[in-house]
């Protein structure tokens, strides 16, 4: 027995502990337990923890025959209940991407803008409502793990204005540099379109980095369905997944900057 | 017992204690524990219910947790008393006695009472 808190796997199992999505049960009550899973993730319950929370759910319908909705209830409501006992993590993570992603955005916006500036061998200027409008789209997307439960869970009354307001502060941006508002910032295009896309390409080095280091799965000390092979593969699909929505940005910036060089 | 009686408010309080008392002899696991818990006559305690609760005993340190593998089933978590819980079990076995009396005296005052209001004339 353990004096202190901890999770091990089943005694017997020498095997890594598994992916709780590729366990049978979880897959039999896929809705309930992603609404578990969710609630926990959302305050940064480590991975582990969620998966010995989830295991024991596991254990215990099939042990009674019931479904977790029976023994548990609403799987949000249960999941808060859990909060209150095992604490929230840390969020550090969850911040720091946000913030690269923010970064992203706002070196995409002005970057591409430049590209276009470039190629009409004009200057990038930028008056106070398209600075106000950048400024707004940079803060919706770095306050996003604020908003992120509610924009979930409450998708049309929170999530689509929340998009909504983005998109609108975005292309509020484009349509007024079209009027005659007076220029608050000027710049020589071309340095900034070609150092924007160097710091794209740093920041999503560093967010690879920083999403490899702070991968977190929800992993079951159950013993039995996952084999060393799904793990495997799942931590290749994870790496993957870091890789690609790492460096979507630099490339996004490199067709939004061709499209507006040739527009 | 009248069914107004509020049971479920009155176990509310103690339950913590009657958990820990299921596991005096072994260590023992969650259904275990709700069938030992409806045996004694408590009601079926839900697993919503008794899960955080043995969490909240976990991080206090009044009880220790290995899983095991199950007889046929995914696998258990067994939970068992340490020295902590044990002292923690007793002080909250004399806190109950003396409650227990302490609300018995009380209510036969009010029962005595009623008694010598109610003389027939």
């Amino acid at each position: 027995m353990n004096a202190t808190p901890a999770v091990q796997p089943a005694a017997g199992d020498h095997s890594v502990p598994g992916d709780v999505w590729s366990r049978d049960f979880v897959h039999r009550h896929r809705k309930w337990c992603e609404d578990f899973v969710l609630e926990l993730r959302l305050v940064d319950v480590p991975g582990r923890v969620i998966g010995d929370r989830l295991a024991e759910v596991e254990s215990h319908c099939v042990e009674t025959g019931q479904f977790p909705e029976e023994a548990f209830g609403d799987a949000a409501a249960y999941g808060k209940a859990v909060v209150a006992e095992a604490g929230r993590g840390s969020s550090v993570g969850v911040w720091s991407t946000a913030l690269l992603s923010a970064g992203q955005v706002l070196v995409l916006f002005v970057g591409s803008g430049a590209a276009a500036r470039w190629a009409h061998d004009k200057l990038l200027t930028y008056n106070a409502v398209q600075v106000v409008c950048l400024v707004g789209v940079v803060l919706l997307v770095a306050l996003l793990p604020k908003a992120l439960g509610a924009v979930i869970r409450r998708p049309l009354v929170v999530g689509v204005p929340y998009l909504s307001l983005g998109v609108a502060a975005g292309v509020g941006a484009a349509l007024v540099s079209g009027l005659a508002l007076p220029v608050i910032v000027s710049l020589s295009a071309a340095p900034v379109a070609v150092g924007l896309f160097v710091v794209s390409v740093l920041l999503s080095v560093v967010s690879y980095v920083n999403l490899r280091r702070s991968e977190d799965p929800v992993v079951s000390p159950l013993a039995g369905e996952p084999t060393g092979d799904s793990a495997l593969s799942g931590s290749r699909t994870d790496r993957r997944v870091s890789l690609y929505s790492s460096f979507v940005f630099p490339v996004i910036y490199v067709i939004l900057a061709m499209m507006n060089w040739v527009a | 017992m009248s069914d107004r009686v509020p049971t479920g408010e009155w176990l509310r309080g103690v339950l913590e204690t009657c958990v820990l008392q299921t596991m005096t002899d072994r260590p023992t696991y969650g259904y275990a524990i709700i069938t030992a818990l409806a045996a004694a006559g408590l009601g079926e305690i839900k697993g919503g219910t008794l899960y955080p609760l043995l969490a909240r005993l976990e991080k206090k340190g009044l009880v220790s947790v290995e899983w095991r593998a199950g007889d046929g089933g995914p696998g258990r978590k067994y939970f068992a008393l340490t020295a902590a819980g044990r002292e923690e079990l007793k002080a909250a076995r004399e806190q109950w006695g003396v409650f227990v009396t302490t609300v018995s005296t009380h209510l036969a005052v009010d029962v005595d009472r009623e008694a010598t209001q109610e003389v027939p004339r």
